[in-house]
């Protein structure tokens, strides 16, 4: 076999051993994916539902903070940007994407809060789970949706620490990474379908 | 060549079941997700919803396996394009 053979070879086989995408950042993708469906079902149901009705949104019930969700969707877009530069940060120095993440979680609590403190005040309004079927769906879907930004949040806190200690691995945070776009981009198409 | 009885009465019982099968789209319309007698707002909703449903995984895991295919090969580019390593030198042995 001459050098020129057994070079091919060795550059095939290292080709095979480099992995395309991370186990961590696949296995994400695959869960996201599961989402996405689920996310779709609902405003699925919710679509054929409200077309249904005569009356929408129904009567005695209180109407969706428009304006205020609209403010409040700004901040996730803005904590999507920021963990974007986060993960450019990352790539030239690690240290300096501790910044933009910071900011990232910090809007993206913001956003927790700010929606946790609007339905405070609807359910005080007499907007409850059982009250109507917009009832039903908005904290049926948002609620869910609120969930899956807190576990976000942990998983980008859990990235935050790592990271401040030096030993955040890349796959890590891209998987964090891929979890908080999901929560970030499925947030607009929910805020278009149940609020407006 | 005559029938018998019983294959007689086994063709009045299927011609039976078969009229019977005949009447039941009038039952059918109980169904709850039956669009039959509903408003156009309503059945266009259920059209659009069962598009979104039946294309939205064909088009995730398409777009998936695309660009699977799409990185491999990208990396696979890459891996090949650097220089490889050259093996550490075998540390000699001093004589004694």
């Amino acid at each position: 076999m001459n050098t020129q053979n057994l070079q091919s070879i060795r550059l095939i086989h290292r080709a095979r051993q480099t992995p395309a995408v991370q186990n961590s950042v696949l296995g994400m993708l695959i869960f996201v994916v599961a989402e996405v469906m689920f996310f779709a079902g609902l405003i699925s149901a919710f679509t054929i539902v409200r077309a249904g009705a005569v009356v929408w949104p129904p009567r005695d019930q209180p109407r969706l903070p428009l304006e205020a969700t609209a403010v409040n969707t700004l901040a996730l877009l803005a904590s999507g940007v920021c963990l974007y530069l986060a993960h450019r940060a990352f790539k030239r120095d690690r240290a300096a994407a501790l910044r933009p993440l910071t900011i990232a979680m910090l809007l993206g609590a913001f956003f927790v809060i700010f929606q946790g403190a609007e339905w405070v005040r609807l359910l005080g309004q007499g907007l409850t789970l059982t009250s109507s079927t917009l009832g039903s769906f908005f904290y049926l879907i948002i609620g869910l949706h609120a969930l899956h930004a807190i576990a976000a949040l942990v998983l980008l806190a859990d990235s935050w620490r790592r990271l401040q200690r030096g030993w955040l691995a890349e796959s890590q945070f891209a998987a964090a990474q891929v979890f908080w776009y999901f929560v970030v981009l499925v947030w607009p198409v929910l805020y278009l379908r149940v609020y407006l | 060549m005559e029938i018998p009885v019983h294959s007689r009465v086994k063709s009045i019982f299927a011609t039976a079941a078969a009229l019977a099968l005949l009447a039941a789209p009038g039952i059918a319309e109980a169904c709850s997700v039956c669009s039959a007698g509903r408003d156009d707002e309503s059945r266009t909703a259920f059209i659009l919803t069962t598009a979104f449903l039946t294309l939205l995984p064909l088009a995730l895991v398409g777009g998936m396996a695309w660009w699977l295919r799409r990185r491999t090969r990208q990396v696979s580019s890459w891996a090949t394009q650097q220089p490889p390593a050259r093996p550490a030198p075998i540390p000699r042995i001093a004589k004694a």
